[in-house]
């Protein structure tokens, strides 16, 4: 790594430290990091992220939705709602729901498989203060993801549905006013899928054959499927920027479909809150 | 789905329950009777029942002989063979255009055969009539009740002309058929299976249906069948090739049958002529 990276790294970071942060992060009673937490937006402030819209409705209430799915005609909506908070901590209850219905997408993918998709992900989350800068949160997040499709020219046509039950808990240390670090894991309870399928196919001349069948499959259940990020968290006055490196089985946002396989995990997001 | 989220934890049972998609298989007929009486004969077999013995079994080779349910059978199970059918799973199917049927769980197929006719050629023509089969499976194989429908069903049978139609007696399927378990669409074909016929059928194109009605088990590995017999106390399962009687089973003991001479266990013999 050459030496003038390095000093202009050094030199940015001097310059980040010395603007005000708006998330406060060492101000219990200030506005919360409210990813991976039981915190929501405060009402009436605005959170635009590099994945996500975010509105406080109320203060114990936010709606959202996932801004680049919507783009890619994939319409859907967040919901997080916060009954207990207090000096200790807070508790929430979030929810989303999207649907697609890949008749549009297939103008531009004729590929796709005419097909309609439901995903409802519901979490519990628990944030507690165990120090005025340490605070601690567990969840548990269940996600239902039902796809009913025809395929190959109507020969073919079905339902699915993929499920998975993850815990997760973070744990934060709020270091300054501008820095925080969390330290986020994420366990796989189980990852099922099902479907009914049903096919109309010409056997020989003579013979048509009409097939439906629904199964069950923990193909999709990857034993002991975890990843560990930890990741610094830079608030300033309306921008906030979060990056860090974990390990483990990366998870599809929002469907929180969890994949088989392991890697090194860069995390990186953005956002403004106004 | 709902035992796997049992395992994890009760809270969630009703959240999870309904979301993997259901089937609601068609329901087969009834056969367990008719598979007992198979299994466990319950008449005696002794010289004075030997004639009846040998009529009912001519009666059951003219019956099956007109009717031919064993071609029938093997035309409707050839297509759900594929193409590995000694290892593949309860339905996997390789149909043309390389679309391949595959099914492991609960579900059922229903196999719509159009018949030959009565050309000298076959011919898929819609006016032949149809045979419609179902098959329930359950896991990697085939439940062990399978059954078809004949819907004015033409086709020849050693050069008569056949017209299959639906029984009289309004009960599920016109020819029923118990294959056992743990059996997959691949062995369908060469299993020994039991079939309940309640079907009715004209002769020579005629526009008279008469009843046929007959039960019997086919054993293709070995090339020969056996018939249920009613004697006097009960009934008797004989074994045959063509009218050739090899084993009869009763409730005195399984007798083996060669050169016109039946013996069981105890040496008790029956002479057939």
């Amino acid at each position: 790594m050459s030496s003038t990276f390095v000093e202009a790294a050094v030199g940015v970071m001097v310059v980040l430290t010395a603007v005000e942060a708006r998330a406060d992060h060492d101000d219990p009673a200030g506005p919360q990091l409210t990813d991976d937490t039981a915190f929501t937006v405060p009402e009436g402030d605005v959170k635009l992220g590099l994945l996500t819209l975010e509105y406080g409705l109320l203060d114990q209430l936010q709606v959202g939705t996932i801004h680049l799915f919507d783009l890619v005609l994939f319409p859907n909506a967040l919901v997080e709602w916060q009954p207990l908070r207090g000096s200790w901590g807070a508790v929430s209850l979030a929810g989303g729901a999207a649907y697609v219905h890949t008749r549009l997408a297939k103008q531009f993918f004729e590929d796709l498989p005419i097909a309609d998709l439901l995903i409802l992900p519901v979490e519990v989350l628990g944030t507690f203060s165990v120090h005025p800068q340490w605070s601690l949160t567990a969840g548990t997040a269940f996600t239902g993801m039902f796809v009913e499709g025809t395929f190959n020219d109507d020969d073919f046509a079905g339902a699915a549905a993929v499920s998975n039950l993850q815990l997760h808990a973070t744990l934060e240390w709020r270091i300054s006013s501008l820095v925080a670090m969390q330290l986020h894991g994420r366990y796989l309870v189980f990852q099922t899928a099902g479907a009914t399928a049903e096919a109309d196919v010409m056997a020989d001349d003579f013979t048509s054959i009409r097939a439906v069948a629904v199964a069950e499959s923990d193909i999709l259940d990857f034993p002991h499927a975890f990843q560990v990020v930890p990741r610094f968290h830079f608030s300033w006055r309306t921008f906030n920027l979060a990056a860090g490196v974990g390990y483990g089985n990366p998870v599809i946002p929002f469907v929180n479909f969890v994949l088989p396989d392991r890697f090194v995990l860069p995390e990186l997001d953005f956002y403004w809150r106004f | 789905m709902t035992s796997t989220v049992g395992r994890q934890g009760d809270v969630l049972l009703l959240v999870v329950a309904g979301c993997t998609p259901g089937v609601e298989k068609p329901t087969p007929p009834d056969l367990s009777a008719l598979v007992a009486a198979y299994e466990v004969p319950s008449g005696t077999f002794d010289a004075a029942v030997v004639d009846q013995v040998q009529a009912d079994l001519l009666d059951a080779l003219e019956d099956e002989g007109a009717v031919g349910v064993g071609d029938v059978l093997d035309d409707l199970f050839s297509p759900l063979e594929g193409d590995a059918p000694q290892t593949s799973p309860a339905a996997e199917i390789e149909v043309r255009d390389d679309k391949t049927i595959r099914i492991e769980g609960e579900g059922f197929l229903e196999v719509a055969r159009t018949c030959d006719g009565w050309g000298t050629e076959p011919r898929p023509d819609p006016e032949h009539g149809r045979l419609r089969l179902n098959v329930n499976v359950t896991d990697v194989t085939v439940d062990p009740v399978l059954w078809f429908e004949a819907e004015r069903c033409r086709y020849l049978q050693q050069e008569d002309r056949v017209e299959l139609g639906a029984g009289r007696r309004r009960d599920v399927g016109d020819v029923r058929i118990f294959v056992g378990d743990k059996l997959t669409l691949g062995e369908l074909r060469r299993a020994p299976v039991l079939i309940d016929v309640d079907a009715t059928a004209s002769f020579d194109g005629g526009d008279t249906f008469e009843d046929v009605t007959f039960d019997l088990r086919l054993l293709p590995e070995d090339a020969t069948f056996e018939v249920r017999v009613e004697v006097e106390d009960g009934h008797l399962i004989v074994r045959a090739i063509d009218d050739e009687i090899v084993v009869v089973r009763a409730a005195n003991g399984t007798f083996t049958c060669a050169n016109g001479a039946c013996e069981n266990a105890r040496g008790d013999v029956v002479n057939l002529r």
